[in-house]
């Protein structure tokens, strides 16, 4: 049996990927499947697989979803052949059609030895909060688990609100996160694996001893406290 | 615990230990840069106020040290200038310069306040005559106003035979009028 972690959420900007990130870097061998309009992943290399979307949904929904489910047949023959424990990333705008589309071969896939598990991003914007009811409705017929993040990118989300949404599923919270300046062009250029990576030398001369150390560690941090909010999601997935 | 349960479980072990690292890092270097300026002279070490090697915790501390030491040095220049006749005192305010200091601190402003609410609080008098005011109001109208002898009004500032009256607008603030006794 295989399982598969789907991270989701319809809107842009909730930090789905730093998430799918986070898994990755939890996950350490686990390959990615990345489902998104553009490639956003490239620091991992190999482990990923990128299947392209159209970015204008509008169009594909007007072919009666004929072009959504034919976009989709890539992902899903992927989905078939998926052998470990996989991490799946999709794109803003796409996973409502994919879990709609998924929601038709989720039986089959089940049948043939794949676990579902699903992992929902949700900020306060009200966009982001207004999608997690119809993703946990699309989903609970066939993902075994379901998680939902909090994260506080743009501060709490209402507890009354969150908790009318979460509909039983696991609920993890990411802090908003303040950075030394200069931090995040790292993060921008090469996501949660690089921090292992960087240069403390040359950290340090482009942007002095003090500064250089304060950014190491708010990277550090802003990586162990994305690792933590899918800890859960994580565990399951190798569980 | 299957292998990859265990692999993941090390992952978060090691990203823990890596952001303690780090944390431990800024910590080394701000207490070497603490160190090193408490060497200064007290002087110099306001050009450091600011230093961006230094942790909050650290800056607070430098902080202080001046802080104290400008205090100490306050105590000792007032004691040694010969103001204090009395030794009693003198001894006292050495021994306690400390708590005297913070005393001042609060007091000053207290004592400040006082003043100026003192200087501030106008004379009641009751009118001896019919008199005409010109009020003007918060907003920079002018209203005149008709007493006759008996009633009350609030002088706040005198000069020679000619006073300021005041009256509080509810809302909008003070209406002065020149009163001329």
């Amino acid at each position: 049996m295989s399982r598969m972690m789907l991270v989701l959420q319809e809107k842009g900007g909730v930090g789905k990927t730093v998430f799918a990130r986070a898994l990755a870097e939890a996950v350490e061998d686990a390959p990615i499947i990345e489902i998104d309009a553009s490639h956003r992943m490239r620091e991992l290399g190999d482990r990923v697989k990128f299947f392209k979307m159209r970015a204008d949904r509008k169009a594909i929904e007007r072919t009666g979803g004929k072009a959504a489910r034919a976009e989709f047949d890539a992902v899903l023959d992927a989905f078939a052949a998926a052998k470990v424990a996989t991490i799946v990333d999709v794109g803003a705008n796409t996973s409502v059609t994919f879990c709609e589309v998924l929601s038709e071969v989720a039986p089959e896939l089940t049948k043939a030895g794949v676990a579902f598990g699903i992992c929902i991003v949700v900020t306060s914007e009200p966009g982001a909060l207004a999608e997690v009811p119809r993703l946990m409705s699309l989903t609970k017929p066939w993902a075994k688990t379901r998680f939902l993040i909090e994260n506080r990118l743009h501060g709490n989300v209402d507890p009354s609100s969150l908790k009318k949404v979460t509909d039983g599923a696991i609920v993890t919270s990411f802090e908003q996160q303040t950075l030394e300046d200069g931090a995040d062009q790292y993060l921008q250029a090469g996501g949660l694996s690089m921090i292992a990576k960087l240069d403390p030398e040359k950290l340090r001369e482009k942007h002095g001893l003090g500064s250089a150390l304060r950014i190491r560690k708010d990277l550090e941090r802003f990586r162990l406290e994305a690792m933590q909010a899918v800890r859960p999601a994580a565990e399951w997935l190798v569980g | 615990m299957s292998e990859q349960s265990k692999q993941v479980a090390n992952q978060f072990s090691a990203a823990d230990k890596r952001l303690k690292n780090a944390k431990d890092a800024i910590r080394r270097v701000s207490e070497q840069r603490l160190s090193e300026l408490m060497k200064l002279p007290e002087r110099k070490r306001f050009e450091h106020l600011e230093d961006a090697s230094l942790t909050s915790a650290d800056r607070n501390k430098f902080r202080r040290s001046i802080a104290v030491r400008l205090n100490r040095e306050k105590v000792q220049f007032v004691l040694s200038s010969g103001r204090f006749r009395m030794r009693p005192v003198a001894n006292w305010v050495r021994r306690r310069w400390f708590p005297v200091m913070i005393a001042t601190v609060i007091a000053a402003p207290s004592v400040t306040f006082t003043l100026m609410a003192w200087k501030n609080t106008g004379d009641r008098i009751n009118l001896s005559k019919e008199v005409t005011l010109d009020w003007k109001m918060p907003s920079g109208l002018i209203e005149h106003q008709s007493y006759k002898s008996g009633d009350t009004l609030v002088i706040v500032r005198e000069s020679g035979t000619r006073s300021v009256a005041r009256r509080w607008i509810l809302g909008q603030g003070y209406a002065t009028a020149v009163y001329a006794q």
